[in-house]
């Protein structure tokens, strides 16, 4: 009798054995398949907000771009007619280049860059009061442009060109590149 | 007895590595698709399309080289469209359609450099009216990527500008 409870008890320990067992697989399984199932998740939530983070990029960009472009400083306004979008007075500019230090933090870029791109010239002349307006590029502040954290547009360069005494418009397609300044730099 | 017990242990154990078989194999799928998901290249075109209305507008505002009736009156690539489209001659004797299509060849050449080893494969413009075409350049290969910008000049004669760059 005693035996038979001992074999009964033995065997009934082992299926409780079991039993546990097959929970705890189970429970180990079932959170494993839930973690995967979250990064799952999640990387669909962030890679939403990568490309958001992106276009807020591309669009902080863009505005800075036209917002230098359009500022009184350097705009053409109306000394070339009414109408006229993304205009850049290149006279402005060559003028305001001389007091550029007094304006180092007035636009809150490190510099500010304007490259013709047509008429075409063989290499790059940077502009200065002796050489202008028979140059291609003109940069705003002392320091070379770097590269980085650029942001770019094409605008119109206007300047007041004198023919035989007769003063005309002449505006050419020139590209505005900015350079955003760098934290701690 | 004996053999039962040890034929419910069997399923027992055929049940739990089923399962186990099963959670694995969902598990292998998440992971792939998990790994594909965080590796896809980011998509894209080389152009933006504000660059393509900022050039666009730019491009419109350019002084050519082409004078319609006197000194120093230089137009515009605007002024010249409607000049081309007066089938108008220039005062150094060019006809203000080859003195366009010069201008506008010139500039867009510089301006979108097309290769096989440039971000931009094609370029295309297309200047009409309600009256038909007035200029039609493009260079390069068309491909189903690209950005555009329409300008209308704001004539009631229906003058507008479309460019396309294929990249």
């Amino acid at each position: 009798m005693m035996q038979t409870n001992n074999v009964l008890y033995g065997k009934i320990r082992k299926k409780a054995q079991m039993k546990i067992q097959q929970m705890a697989l189970m429970l180990l399984a079932v959170t494993l398949f839930f973690v995967i199932v979250g990064l799952v998740v999640l990387t669909f939530v962030f890679s939403g907000t990568r490309d958001s983070a992106q276009n807020q990029q591309e669009q902080n960009a863009i505005t800075l771009a036209m917002k230098i472009a359009n500022s009184a400083e350097l705009s053409c306004g109306r000394a070339f007619g009414t109408g006229k979008i993304n205009c850049i007075d290149a006279d402005k500019v060559m003028v305001l280049k001389e007091q550029a230090n007094k304006y180092s933090d007035f636009f809150g870029v490190s510099n500010i860059g304007i490259y013709t791109i047509f008429p075409i010239t063989n290499q790059q002349i940077e502009c200065n009061l002796g050489n202008y307006p028979n140059c291609n590029y003109i940069r705003l502040f002392d320091k070379e442009l770097t590269g980085f954290g650029q942001a770019k547009n094409f605008v119109t360069l206007c300047r007041k060109e004198n023919l035989g005494g007769d003063v005309y418009d002449k505006c050419e397609l020139a590209m505005l590149v900015i350079e955003e300044k760098v934290v701690g730099k | 007895m004996k053999f039962k017990n040890k034929h419910l242990y069997k399923k027992a154990q055929e049940e739990m590595v089923g399962f186990a078989l099963i959670i694995l194999i969902v598990m292998i799928i998440l992971v792939v698709f998990l790994a594909l998901a965080l590796n896809k290249p980011k998509g894209g075109s080389n152009v933006e399309s504000y660059q393509v209305t900022n050039f666009e507008q730019s491009l419109l505002q350019y002084t050519s080289t082409c004078v319609d009736s006197y000194q120093p009156n230089y137009l515009d690539v605007t002024q010249l469209i409607f000049f081309c489209e007066k089938e108008g001659q220039c005062l150094d004797g060019k006809n203000a359609c080859v003195a366009l299509n010069e201008t506008l060849s010139g500039i867009m050449k510089e301006s979108w450099k097309v290769g096989p080893d440039s971000p931009y494969k094609g370029y295309e413009i297309n200047i009409s009216s309600n009256q038909g075409q007035i200029l039609y350049v493009l260079e390069g290969n068309k491909t189903n990527n690209y950005e555009g910008a329409v300008q209308p000049l704001g004539k009631s004669s229906g003058e507008k500008v479309e460019i396309s760059i294929y990249s």
